[in-house]
Parts: C-alpha cells; sequence; structure tokens
C-alpha cells in the first residue's frame, strides 16, 4: 500500500478511473433520458394536452441536473490527457485530438446552445422550434458519444496511422482519416455502447413511473411514462442482440488476447461459453458450467474454431492483464442482460394488458418493486461492459503500441496526484449529494405544472389544444371537443387552489 | 535565428487564436458576471436576474474553451502535454473552478437551506480564480518557461509551483480578471432595465473597470518589453520581435485602448454598443498577446530562481516541426473547422436572437 501512494503510474491510473466511472454514470443517464425527453415532448407536440406539458417539464429538469453534473465532470476528462497523460498526449496528439476536437464542434455546441432553448425557451420559441430542440439535444448527445467513442476505438484498434521518430521521439502520425476514424471497431463499439444507454433511459422511466404507481401519485403521468419506456426498452433491447454479436465478432479478430481473458482460456481451443463461474489463475482453470464452444460460435458462428489462449500471448503481456476481473465483469454484464429481457418483456405485458389509460387495474407490489429497482441492471451492465473493454485493453493504452505506464505526466509527482485524487473525492462527493437530493426533490414534486390557471384547466378537464376568444367583453377558453371556459372563472379557481397546492399535488390523482 | 512554418501551422496558430478570443469575449463575460455577483445583486432576486441573463448561453460559451483545449491539443500536442502537466496544480484549480461554477450555477436557486449559500459562493469563486488565473498562465509563457531536454517542465514540485508565481503573470492575472470584470458590467448594463438598482451599479462599474484596464495593460506591456525580452535568452522567443510584428503589435494596442474609452463613452447611452466595444477590446490586447508569442507557443527560459538550477536548457516549443502535428493532421482538422465553426456561428446566432431582451425576473425553472 505505502509503494503504491509513491507510484505515480498507479496514482494517475486510480484518478483517471475515478473521475471517468463518475463521468460515466450521468453521461448514460443525460443520453438515456435525453431520449425519453424527446419523445415526451413530441407527444405534447401532437396532443397540446396540459398534462403531457407537465411531463416534459419535469423530465427538463431532471435531464438539466444531470447535464450540468455530466458537463462539469467532463472538462475532467478532456483536460486530463494533458495533465497526467503527457507522454500519452505526445505520442497520439496527431490522430486523437481531432476527434475531442470534433467533438466540441459538432456536438458540445449543438447540446449545450439548444439545452439553453429547453429551459428557458418555452415562451420564447414556437412549440414545433422547441419540440425540435429537445431532439437536436438528443442528437448532441449522441454525436459526442460518437466522437469520444472514435477516439477510444482507436486506442483499442489504431489503423490509419504510422509511427515515426522525431527528435522528441516515437509518435503516431495520421496517414488516412477514415481510416482512422472508423477503424475496425468503431461501428461495433459505437452501436454496442449507445443501445445500452437507451436501454437505461428506458428502464429509468420504467422505473419512475412504478414509483408512482406504487404511491398512487401521478398516475396519467406515469402510465404515459411507462408506455414510452416499454415500447423504447423492446426495440433497443432487441437491436443490442445484433450489436452486441458483432462487438464480440470484433473482440474475437482484434483482440484475441482480450477475448482469452474474457472466457479466462489458457490453452488454444474453441472457446467455451460459460454461465457464470470461478477462475482459479494458479491452475489456469475455470470452475462452472460452460457451453463448449459457445463463445466460438458467438464470435464466429463455428462452434469448432479455434481460439488462442492466453498462454499463447507474451507471458508479461498477460501477468499484466488481471484475468479474473475481466472474467467476472464480462460474464456480470451478459448475466445483467438476462435480467434486462426478463424485465423488458414484463412492462411490455405490464403496459399493454394493465396499464391502458382507460384501466383501472394494478400492478402487484412484487412486480412495482422489481421494475423500481430495475434501473440498476442496465446501469451496472454499462459499468462492468466497460470496465472489460478497458482493462482487457491493458498493459497497453493505444493496443499494441503504447503501454499504459510508458503514457504518464513525468512532470506530476506523486503529491500532487494524492492532493487532487482527495479534492476530487470531495467535490465531487458533495455533487453527488447535491445530485441525489436534487432529483429526489423533483420525484417528490412530479410533473411540473407551470401556472394555476393551467392548473385549473387540468382540473376541469379541457381536452387537447385551447384558443382563446372574446364574446361580449368575457374571455373564453375553448378546447378541441367544443368546451367553453370562462377565463376569469378559471383565475378564481386557481387564486382559491392557491392554498391547497400542495396538498393537491401531493395526492396527485389528476395528473 | 528563424523558425520555419508551414502554412498550415501558420493557420492553426491564428485558429487556435480566434477560439481564444471567441471564448474571453463569451465566457468572459460569464466569468465577469459570477465574479461581480456578490457585489453588485444585493437581493435574492437580483443573483436570480443576474444567473438568468447568463442562463442559457454561458454553457455554449464554455464549450469555446473546449475546442480551445481539443484544437491545441489535436494541432500543438506537446504544447499541451508540457503546460497541462507542468503547472499540474494550477490547471486543477482551473478545472476545480470551472466544476464548480458549472454545478453551482444550476444549483445556486434551486436550494433554499444550508447548502444555498454554499452554491452562491461557488458561483463567485469558480468564476473569479478561473479569470486571473488564465491571465497567469498567459503571463508564464510569456516570461518563458524552463524546460527539459524532453519537453517538460523543469523542476521538482514545490519549486514548480512557485515558478509561477512572478510579476508578470500577477500583472496579466490582474488584467485578464478586469477584461472579465469589463465584459460582465457591460453585458450586465445590456440585459437589464434602465430604473432598475442592478442596472445602476453595473453601469457606473464601466469606466473605473475601463481605465483600470488600460492602465494595467499598458504597465504589463512595458514591464514585458522592457524588463523580460531582454532577459529571454536568444533561443527562446526573440523570433519576431521587430520590424512589422512590433508594429502590428502597437496598432492592436492602441486599438485596444480606443475599443476601451469608446466603451466608457458610449455607456449609459447605448448598452449594446459597450459591450460591443468592450469585447474589441478584450480581442485586441489577446491580439497583441499572440503577436508577442509568435511563433512559439511555450518559450524556453533560463530558470529564474536557484533551486531550479539545471545545466541544459530545452528547446522553445513553437508552432513548427517538430512540434506541430503532420500536416495530414492538420489539414483534416482544417476541413473539420470549415464544417464545424459556420455551423457553431449559427447556433449563436440563433440563440442569442432568442435571448436578446432584457431580462427582469429570475427566469431559472426550479
Amino acid at each position: 500500500m505505502g509503494e503504491l501512494l509513491t507510484d505515480v503510474g498507479f496514482l494517475s491510473r486510480f484518478q483517471f478511473a475515478f473521475t471517468v466511472i463518475y463521468h460515466f454514470l450521468f453521461v448514460p443517464l443525460s443520453i438515456g433520458l435525453g431520449l425519453i425527453l424527446a419523445l415526451t415532448e413530441t407527444r405534447y407536440y401532437k396532443t397540446r394536452n396540459p398534462k403531457d406539458r407537465a411531463a416534459t417539464k419535469f423530465w427538463v429538469r431532471v435531464f438539466t441536473a444531470t447535464f450540468a453534473v455530466g458537463v462539469a465532470t467532463g472538462i475532467t476528462m478532456e483536460f486530463a490527457f494533458g495533465t497526467n497523460w503527457a507522454n500519452y498526449s505526445r505520442f497520439v496528439g496527431d490522430i486523437f485530438g481531432a476527434p475531442l476536437a470534433a467533438e466540441a464542434l459538432f456536438a458540445f455546441f449543438l447540446e449545450s446552445v439548444f439545452l439553453g432553448v429547453m429551459i428557458f425557451g418555452r415562451d420564447k420559441v414556437s412549440p414545433k422550434f422547441y419540440m425540435v430542440s429537445a431532439w437536436l439535444v438528443w442528437l448532441g448527445s449522441a454525436l459526442s458519444a460518437l466522437w469520444i467513442l472514435i477516439a477510444n476505438s482507436w486506442m483499442q484498434t489504431p489503423a490509419g496511422y504510422e509511427v515515426i521518430n522525431t527528435d522528441l521521439g516515437q509518435k503516431a502520425v495520421l496517414t488516412d482519416f477514415f481510416a482512422a476514424a472508423f477503424n475496425p471497431s468503431t461501428g461495433a463499439r459505437y452501436f454496442h455502447t449507445v443501445d445500452a444507454l437507451l436501454i437505461l433511459g428506458a428502464f429509468l422511466a420504467l422505473g419512475l413511473a412504478a414509483y408512482y404507481l406504487k404511491k398512487g401519485r401521478f398516475t396519467h403521468f406515469a402510465k404515459t411514462a411507462f408506455r414510452i419506456g416499454a415500447i423504447v426498452a423492446v426495440i433497443t433491447t432487441v437491436l443490442m442482440l445484433p450489436f452486441a454479436h458483432q462487438q464480440a465478432v470484433v473482440v474475437a479478430e482484434t483482440q484475441p488476447m482480450k477475448l482469452a481473458a474474457m472466457e479466462a482460456q489458457w490453452v488454444d481451443e474453441p472457446a467455451k461459453l460459460y454461465l457464470f463461474g470461478i477462475v482459479d489463475e494458479a491452475n489456469q482453470t475455470v470452475y462452472g458450467p460452460a457451453i463448449p464452444g459457445g463463445t466460438s460460435w458467438l464470435a464466429s458462428f463455428d462452434a469448432n474454431k479455434v481460439y488462442p489462449g492466453l498462454n499463447s500471448f507474451p507471458q508479461e503481456d498477460v501477468e499484466a492483464l488481471n484475468v479474473p476481473f475481466i472474467f467476472y465483469s464480462y460474464h456480470i454484464m451478459v448475466a445483467l442482460y438476462g435480467a434486462i429481457v426478463l424485465v423488458t418483456i414484463l412492462a411490455l405485458w405490464a403496459s399493454f394488458k394493465k396499464l391502458k389509460h382507460s384501466q383501472n387495474e394494478k400492478l402487484s407490489k412484487g412486480l412495482l418493486n422489481l421494475f423500481i429497482w430495475a434501473p440498476l441492471f442496465p446501469m451496472l451492465a454499462i459499468q462492468f461492459g466497460w470496465a472489460v473493454t478497458e482493462v482487457g485493453r491493458q498493459p497497453y493504452v493505444v493496443y499494441g503500441l503504447l503501454k499504459t505506464e510508458d503514457a504518464i505526466s513525468m512532470a506530476v509527482s506523486a503529491p500532487e496526484l494524492i492532493i487532487t485524487i482527495l479534492l476530487f473525492m470531495l467535490v465531487y462527493g458533495v455533487i453527488f449529494v447535491t445530485w441525489v437530493k436534487t432529483i429526489v426533490k423533483y420525484i417528490k414534486n412530479g410533473p411540473v405544472v407551470e401556472d394555476k390557471v393551467t392548473e385549473a384547466l387540468i382540473a376541469d378537464n379541457v381536452h387537447g389544444e385551447t384558443t382563446t376568444v372574446e364574446k361580449k367583453g368575457r374571455k373564453l377558453l375553448i378546447d378541441s371537443e367544443g368546451n367553453e371556459f370562462l377565463v376569469d372563472d378559471l383565475h378564481h379557481k386557481a387564486q382559491k387552489s392557491e392554498g391547497k397546492t400542495d396538498k393537491a399535488s401531493a395526492e396527485g390523482a389528476d395528473l | 535565428m528563424g523558425v520555419e512554418v508551414t502554412f498550415l501551422q501558420v493557420l492553426w496558430f491564428i485558429l487556435l487564436s480566434v477560439v481564444m478570443v471567441a471564448y474571453y469575449i463569451l465566457d468572459g463575460f460569464d466569468l465577469g458576471v459570477g465574479s461581480l455577483y456578490p457585489f453588485i445583486a444585493k437581493t435574492d432576486e437580483e443573483k436570480g436576474i443576474l444567473r438568468s441573463i447568463i442562463g442559457p448561453v454561458w454553457d455554449g460559451n464554455e464549450v469555446w474553451l473546449l475546442t480551445l483545449g481539443g484544437a491545441l491539443f489535436a494541432a500543438f500536442p506537446p504544447a499541451y502535454a508540457t503546460t497541462f502537466s507542468g503547472f499540474y496544480l494550477a490547471i486543477m484549480l482551473v478545472l476545480f473552478s470551472l466544476i464548480l461554477r458549472a454545478v453551482a450555477i444550476h444549483y445556486a436557486g434551486s436550494h433554499d437551506g444550508s447548502l444555498g449559500g454554499f452554491w452562491h459562493f461557488g458561483f463567485f469563486i469558480g468564476s473569479l480564480l478561473p479569470a486571473i488565473l488564465y491571465g497567469a498562465a498567459v503571463g508564464n509563457l510569456l516570461n518563458g518557461i524552463p524546460l527539459l531536454e524532453n519537453g517538460d517542465v523543469a523542476g521538482s514540485f514545490p519549486a514548480r509551483f512557485v515558478q509561477i508565481l512572478g510579476v508578470l503573470p500577477l500583472l496579466c492575472g490582474v488584467l485578464s480578471l478586469l477584461m472579465a470584470l469589463l465584459q460582465g458590467a457591460t453585458w450586465t448594463a445590456r440585459k437589464t432595465h434602465e430604473h432598475t438598482d442592478l442596472h445602476k451599479r453595473a453601469q457606473a462599474l464601466v469606466k473605473p473597470l475601463a481605465i483600470l484596464t488600460i492602465v494595467v495593460f499598458a504597465l504589463a506591456s512595458l514591464f514585458y518589453l522592457f524588463l523580460v525580452v531582454p532577459n529571454l535568452p536568444e533561443a527562446g522567443v526573440k523570433y519576431y520581435l521587430g520590424g512589422g510584428f512590433m508594429v502590428a503589435r502597437v496598432l492592436t494596442g492602441v486599438l485596444a485602448v480606443v475599443f476601451a474609452v469608446l466603451a466608457i463613452v458610449k455607456s449609459g447611452k447605448n448598452d449594446l454598443l459597450a459591450f460591443i466595444s468592450s469585447s474589441l477590446t478584450v480581442a485586441f490586447i489577446i491580439i497583441t498577446m499572440v503577436l508577442s508569442l509568435f511563433p512559439a507557443l511555450v518559450p524556453a527560459a533560463t530558470p529564474q530562481f536557484a533551486l531550479m538550477a539545471q545545466e541544459n536548457v530545452g528547446q522553445t516549443i513553437t508552432i513548427g516541426a517538430p512540434f506541430a502535428s503532420s500536416e495530414n493532421a492538420l489539414s483534416a482538422m482544417a476541413i473539420i473547422a470549415l464544417i464545424g465553426v459556420p455551423i457553431v456561428l449559427i447556433y449563436h446566432v440563433i440563440v442569442y436572437k432568442i435571448f436578446f431582451g432584457k431580462v427582469n425576473k429570475d427566469t431559472y425553472s426550479h
């Protein structure tokens, strides 16, 4: 332990792991929820039902609070290459810097500018512009994922480069931009990752809806959110099959050592598929049930295809690889996908059989609790999956080209790293507590009715889009079914209900 | 002694300068508003207004910094690696400030109770520190930095941290703070209604801030020319100090002063023009600075402190070979910029148009 505290390489990796995992808690939430938000706003655009508008407002709040943390902790990542990985930056800058700059130019500006419209612009832009803004924010987040995954994929499967010698040492230089950007693993990694984030978004909608259903609050909102969540969950969970398969194919072809570690396979043979197991490194075996040739079949559709075992790779590289960690992480991810499929099927059944707006049926408490906790499945799967990607690339930071230990900043000392690691823990800790408190507050308040008039409108069962007309000096509001409401009356009701707003929204039966 | 540079290398030096100017004009007023926050906003409502006048735009403004970081990394990796790792703790201080500010702007209004005060303070300090530290960093670059042969900043941990304190960094730090404050004051005046106290307080600051900006800019320039440049090693930054570059720098320096005066003249009569004048002052001060640096990015210098003494002084990091990225990479990025920058400008036109008007209440939707 004492040795580790003076080991700049270890401390740099520790700091990067801590800050990137933290950042990668919030990014999936943003990208996943961004889609739910855009879909909800699109629904409002079509129905013009004040209840749907209140739902959008709720998602905007949750999204913004989450996005703010994602942006703030993302700056750390861009700085980290220079501060903590100076030799890495010198080696890869020719290739790696461009996607980072492009990410800012093509994605961050799009996200942040139109998020400004989402937060402040409801009354300043047309409903159509507002809806398009919601989609642009989501598009921006999806594009940002593309550029950063291009950068990461190049570290996994470098292409379109050559290594040259300069006065300052070796560096990789770009020879073919498109070959580098769309290197062998970019496509598979992008779809596999982003689809996982969208599953998370769908599960968050399901979980939140189940929470409100359990409490008997905001039933209308909950049923709508549940339906959106169920539909997105089905599509994304099904799509995950080809995406995950393709990812396995690419790993088998480009990073055979990582594949061998994922199944903890030491000798050359058709790769087994363990359902679960315990890794015994000393004896080079795994105890647990396995399908012979299962992984070979998944990666090549040929159960007899022989893949090299760990013993066929340079032993110093294998020694630097944490085989049990990679094996367990990979298998936890796969097992969680099984749980995700199960929840998705149940959600589909519940949404279309039990939770129609016209029905008054209730789900069992056990089922509701399952949905409430279900967002943890995709979140954990995302984290373990990403751990396989990154830990499985070791001991290299750029696969086959640059070792992690050679990538650090020589100018940074251990005491400086310890200071910043402690500061990160403190600052990120405070932010996390605040974020949780804020989200809890938003969830307790539920869908956001913006003004008292809207609230009265909802209470009076106004349907669809409304228009205001003046008749004989009196302001009338007419809804899509031709019902007329006196605006002064609504204001009057609104004033009267002001005192009991809290109670009304606490019961929330009308939403 | 000259440095061989190619068209693309110079183009990227210019593009980086443009991004830096855009960043400090735009996020400059955010940082300025944040630094003025506890002083010109007396009530919670005024605090809410101050956060709201930057609310829809500050996040997009800050993306210019990320663009600058990414583009520096991509175009001149050694400059990015050397400065970010060499000034580790100072850079981390900027980083923590920006993190605190980003989160604080969002959470300051949404929390009643104990933590509310913390986030108000976070917004202030998270704006103030970067505004000072950016200038201090530039002051260090102009001073020249002791480099090792491998390109790293010389010296071990405490000495390296002490090295960044000096007269020129101090002057430049004060100058960059003043630039942000001037931006913040003119922006606040422009975005708030006349007759409000907030508007009057902001407007009253324009004149003293503009005068101070001119004075400190002049002091920093004189200090640099007469006390720093003569001591720079020949292999350091003395490439383009004479001839056309001198004329150009005098010209941009004078323009910076002219627009600062114009900001004073227009303040109270046309607040939008006052803000634009202030922005041009910021632009010309930064242009004067980059003209002084060109074609170096990190000039090498002999150590100022005995405790950093060393025998070999590393090479100045310039925009030429071997420090620049390959022509392939620079041209690929030039195409990315050619497509991306116009789109980004369109976004800015859209969002500044939508939120063009004045703000009279806290518009954060908590």
